[in-house]
């Protein structure tokens, strides 16, 4: 019965997604998109876009990790020069993965939706990585599956899955060495957990640093200590020492693309010399030094309040304006680290590491973005606490009205940016603007009808307005959702 | 021992080599710490000043040359410990400042510091021990503290917060654990520790009055008025001894007993000035003052320990176990929040915070002092929250990690580019080159100066200053006798060398202005008058 039940949820959620994936019909070239599809609405309106897809490009239509000029120039500020070859700024992992799916899109002339459903395509798995901890941390099926639906639905989650977006890929990564590492303990899944955390160095170059909670339950599961009257006796079991060979895999492949395309083994590619534009004459414009990154500075501490007060409490990228059903989950932490002391800890552990790692980053508005896009993974493993939540009041009908309110509120708000951009200014720049700062902007779009969902652009338009559109699917969640939050049980 | 079975690898520990080992450090938990806090104490202080930031502060070549005075100079003696600041910190230096290396090193002053580091590192696992933390709680009190940036950096220079901290803290510990047990003698540690906080800064005067009250209330609910009285006059007696002792000073040396308070050199004139100029918008409004004095808490205890020890502070004085005397006790620990704030909302002390008070920072340091409060808090909640002990730890960790990572020390910025510091050294290097190796004394207002007379690196007899006393009423009666060089502001009347000087015949007539920089000007007597200067220092001892 499970299985069915999560077989139509699946169904649901990917039907949810092919309806808001953002795109547009053909297989564009730079010159499309440059001309084209980097506007407000458009599947390119922003760099983080525009990067990774041109590096997809690049590799799968001229086999190269470097960039010819014209799909360079559909980079910038995003690019970078070395030896007068043009690559990305930011890590290639994304870029890599990106390619079977344009491959595969291209044979229909879609190249650029499939693309773009690659991070779909793992946010359905992270639903059922999520049913999957929720089971072994003993959470119910019905709290697993609100839980998901909460973190694709009710979080800045939905706005990333619909485009082309590292978010998912590291949600992915983490849920995945977590399930593999709170299974029954074995040398293979403990290197496959250690090759994922290497892996995601090829997403995000911070990433490895989420892992180490993970890390430390990985090693405290190894251990076996026994005590008797005269010894204390520590065993390691030596096998799991070769699980690290995962993450030497994972690692050691990073450097060898690193050295052969950079000639250094671990070339972090936001530290290149940066390429700001190019001039009328197709000429670089090299950005000045002092705007260059320095890597001993990504992570500044003094910035951490004002990094804390903006993904939470700010208008423009505040989670309590984003997604305020993720506070259900601290209702949940210390029933489940009673129940699942060491799981618990290692969760929570991983998004406290994510959330004070990115209050010091330089900049935590993610830019031009759509609420905390930076803590999508942490809404990943957050759902988990909201799973447990559920279940410790699953009687009370005051909480199931409070979640129903903050499901409906986040899945309202977070459909608004998925089926219209991502382009928010933050605040310190939107006053200067004068635009809104918020998802009132994605309000207004919504109201002109402006949209970016492929499938409401290509088959919608001529029969019904966005509006109706945003209704249908909307409704469409919050029944489904509400159906499995108000179900009676079944033995009552 | 280590052995491989069964593809096992086995660590073998005797049960009773475990207690041993677990004994011994118990038993030696305080020589571990002084070991260990004394090192990183050592390799911070090499390691700022081997960056040239040891004496970044001007106040702390203030500071130092304050205690130099003492031991050499043209009238050296204890009243060169002056008025401006309270005289502790110089007095500690005396032993050290004699040592040319010591005193323009900073070493002299910074020595002062880094015992208080480690005396105060010792204090907050003392205090956590006291109150039933185990001992993960009381190490990772101790190490918020000591591996707090801020502190590394004002331990290594001759300021004078890590004394302060050290006295007031050891005052609070001392005063709750008379809490805790009515003891007389913890009483009386408690008024010696909160008397010398009384000699290194104002800040201590508060904590002797709250503590006052607390002493007041602890007495009278326990055994009446009587017994509340006689208490409050015997903690008093000592306690209040130091700040007693500052008012004959000041009226012994400058003839006022509020001469600290209100003098030409006191904090009361710089407010005035602030006032006069518009910059001391926190007085009279208190929201400003208390964001001001949080926005310094957080960017000197950082955010997390900050969070982390204001969360512990929830559950400190929520818990039913502790008894009401101790949670009352301990309210003192708080007294550096309270003191700051309302010195800004009285418009007794000045903090420009970057960002709200325009582009630049100023005493912004003063957030460190509530340092020990947040490390005791934070150990606390460690002791409080177990099962999530190890996820505070490794939070704690990393960001320390990240804090160095990003050398992220406002008070590094509060020295170097905020309202603290002067680039004197175009006015020092002036002096060095030209004046070093000739004859004559410079005339110069210490109180405006200091950090050129130190930077200089010309020895303290070469300076006529306002504690040279004869030289000082000569020179600045008729300059052309006894300077032959002159260090002032031009037309700035709060120089005092300019004020005094600037109507005299011989320094209209007699001497050539011959570098102006941004702080000072340097004006040197005309080749011809040189033969009419005094070249020694023929007044003698002076009274």
């Amino acid at each position: 019965m499970r299985k069915i039940i999560t077989a139509l949820i699946v169904i649901f959620i990917s039907f949810i997604f092919i309806l808001t994936i953002k795109g547009n019909y053909g297989n564009p070239t730079p010159g499309d998109i440059y001309d084209n599809q980097r506007f407000m609405g458009q599947p390119f309106e922003l760099s983080p876009e525009r990067g990774r897809y041109a590096l997809t490009m690049s590799l799968a239509r001229d086999n190269s990790f470097f960039l010819k000029q014209d799909i360079a120039r559909i980079v910038t500020p995003d690019l970078a020069f070395y030896k007068g070859k043009y690559t990305l700024l930011v890590s290639p992992g994304l870029s890599f993965l990106g390619v079977p799916f344009y491959l595969l899109g291209a044979g229909f002339n879609l190249a650029q939706v499939f693309t773009f459903g690659m991070p779909a395509f793992f946010a359905v798995l992270n639903f059922l990585l999520i049913l999957k901890i929720c089971e072994q941390l003993k959470i119910s099926f019905r709290g697993a599956i609100l839980g998901g639906l909460s973190y694709l639905f009710a979080t800045t989650s939905f706005a990333y899955s619909v485009s082309y977006y590292q978010h998912q890929i590291t949600a992915f990564l983490l849920l995945a060495a977590a399930a593999l590492l709170f299974s029954e303990k074995h040398v293979l899944r403990f290197g496959m957990a250690a090759f994922l955390t290497g892996f995601s160095f090829w997403i995000d170059s911070q990433n490895p640093i989420f892992f180490i909670p993970l890390v430390f339950y990985a090693i405290q599961k190894v251990l076996k200590i026994q005590k008797d009257n005269a010894y204390t006796r520590i065993f390691v079991n030596v096998k799991y020492l070769f699980a690290a060979i995962g993450l030497v895999i994972a690692l050691g492949g990073y450097s060898l693309y690193s050295f052969g395309v950079f000639n250094r083994p671990f070339q972090l590619s936001g530290t290149l010399t940066s390429i700001r534009d190019f001039d009328k004459n197709n000429a670089p414009i090299i950005k000045t030094l002092s705007t260059q990154k320095d890597t001993s500075r990504f992570f500044n501490t003094r910035r951490m309040a004002h990094g804390f007060a903006t993904l939470v409490f700010n208008q423009d990228r505040g989670t309590i304006y984003y997604a305020p059903i993720i506070l259900i989950g601290i209702l949940g932490v210390s029933q489940l680290t009673k129940k699942k002391y060491d799981e618990s800890v290692a969760l929570l552990g991983t998004i406290l590491f994510i959330l004070v790692l990115y209050t010091m980053w330089g900049d935590p508005y993610g830019g031009w973005a759509f609420g905390p896009r930076y803590l999508v993974p942490l809404f990943a493993l957050a759902c988990i606490y909201i799973g447990q939540t559920v279940d410790l009041f699953r009687e009370k009908v005051w909480f199931k009205i409070v979640f129903a309110l903050l499901f409906v509120y986040g899945v309202g708000v977070n459909l608004l940016g998925a089926l219209t951009t991502n382009q928010v200014p933050p605040k310190v720049e939107a006053v200067a603007l004068g635009m809104k700062w918020n998802y009132m902007l994605n309000w207004d779009l919504l109201q002109k009808g402006l949209s970016s969902s492929f499938f409401y652009k290509t088959y919608l338009t001529p029969i019904m307005t966005l509006e109706v559109f945003y209704l249908i699917i909307f409704v469409s969640i919050i029944s489904a959702s509400g159906l499995i939050l108000f179900l009676p049980e079944r033995n009552k | 021992m280590i052995r491989i079975e069964n593809g096992s690898l086995e660590f073998l520990l005797g049960n009773n080599f475990i207690r041993r080992t677990g004994e011994k450090l118990e038993k030696h938990v305080y020589a571990i710490i002084i070991f260990a806090l004394s090192a990183v104490s050592i390799l911070a202080f090499l390691v700022f000043y081997q960056n040239g930031l040891g004496l970044a502060y001007n106040d702390a070549r203030s500071h130092l040359d304050i205690a130099r005075r003492v031991v050499e100079g043209l009238k050296p003696g204890l009243a060169q410990l002056g008025s401006v600041w309270l005289p502790l910190p110089h007095a500690l230096m005396i032993p050290f400042i004699w040592n040319d290396f010591l005193w323009h090193s900073g070493l002299a002053g910074a020595l002062v510091s880094m015992v208080s580091y480690v005396g105060t590192g010792l204090l907050v696992y003392q205090f956590l021990k006291n109150l039933g933390v185990g001992y993960l709680g009381r190490l990772v009190g101790v190490f918020v503290f000591a591996f707090n940036l801020n502190i590394l950096y004002l331990q290594s220079t001759a300021m004078t917060e890590l004394l302060l901290i050290f006295t007031m803290t050891a005052g609070v510990y001392e005063l709750v654990m008379w809490h805790v047990s009515d003891k007389i003698f913890r009483l009386v540690k408690a008024a010696f520790w909160i008397a010398l906080s009384t000699l290194v800064r104002y800040d201590g005067w508060f904590l002797l009055i709250w503590a006052g009250l607390l002493i007041l209330y602890h007495v009278y609910k326990k055994k009446g008025y009587k017994a509340a009285e006689g208490n409050l006059i015997f903690f008093s007696t000592l306690a209040a001894f130091g700040a007693v002792l500052w008012f004959l000073w000041n009226l012994a040396i400058f003839k006022d007993p509020l001469y600290f308070a209100f003098g030409p050199y006191s904090a009361h004139a710089q407010q005035e000035q602030l006032l006069e100029a518009g910059n001391l918008a926190t007085k009279g409004n208190l929201w400003l003052s208390t964001k001001m004095y949080f926005y310094a808490l957080f960017y000197n205890t950082g955010a997390l320990p900050l969070v982390l020890g204001a969360i512990g502070a929830v559950f400190f004085w929520a818990n039913d176990k502790i008894k009401e005397s101790v949670k009352i006790g301990s309210s003192a620990l708080m007294a550096p929040l309270a003191f700051n704030i309302l010195a800004l909302y009285l418009g007794f002390s000045v903090l420009f915070i970057q960002g709200i008070s325009g582009n630049t920072w100023f005493n912004v340091r003063y957030g460190v002092m509530m340092m020990p409060t947040v490390a005791i808090l934070v150990g606390y909640l460690v002791d409080r929250l177990r099962d999530f002990r190890w996820v505070i730890v490794g939070l704690l960790l990393f960001v320390t990690f990240f804090s160095f990572t990003s050398v992220d020390a406002v008070t590094i910025d509060d020295a170097r580019v905020g309202s603290s510091q002067k680039n004197v050294s175009e006015v020092s290097g002036w002096l060095k080159a030209n004046a070093k190796d000739e004859r004559g004394f410079v005339l110069i207002s210490a109180a405006s100066h200091d950090a050129i007379i130190f930077s200089s690196g010309l020895p303290m007899k070469r300076f006529i200053h306002e504690g040279t006393g004869a030289y000082w009423e000569s020179a600045t009666g008729g300059p052309e006798h006894w300077a032959r060089w002159i260090i002032v502001r031009t037309y700035d009347d709060n120089d005092q060398v300019y004020k005094l000087i600037k109507n005299t015949v011989g320094f209209k007539n007699n001497y050539n202005k011959v570098q102006s920089f941004p702080f000072a000007d340097i004006y040197e007597i005309k080749p011809e008058f040189l033969d009419r200067l005094n070249y020694e220092p023929i007044f003698g001892r002076q009274k």
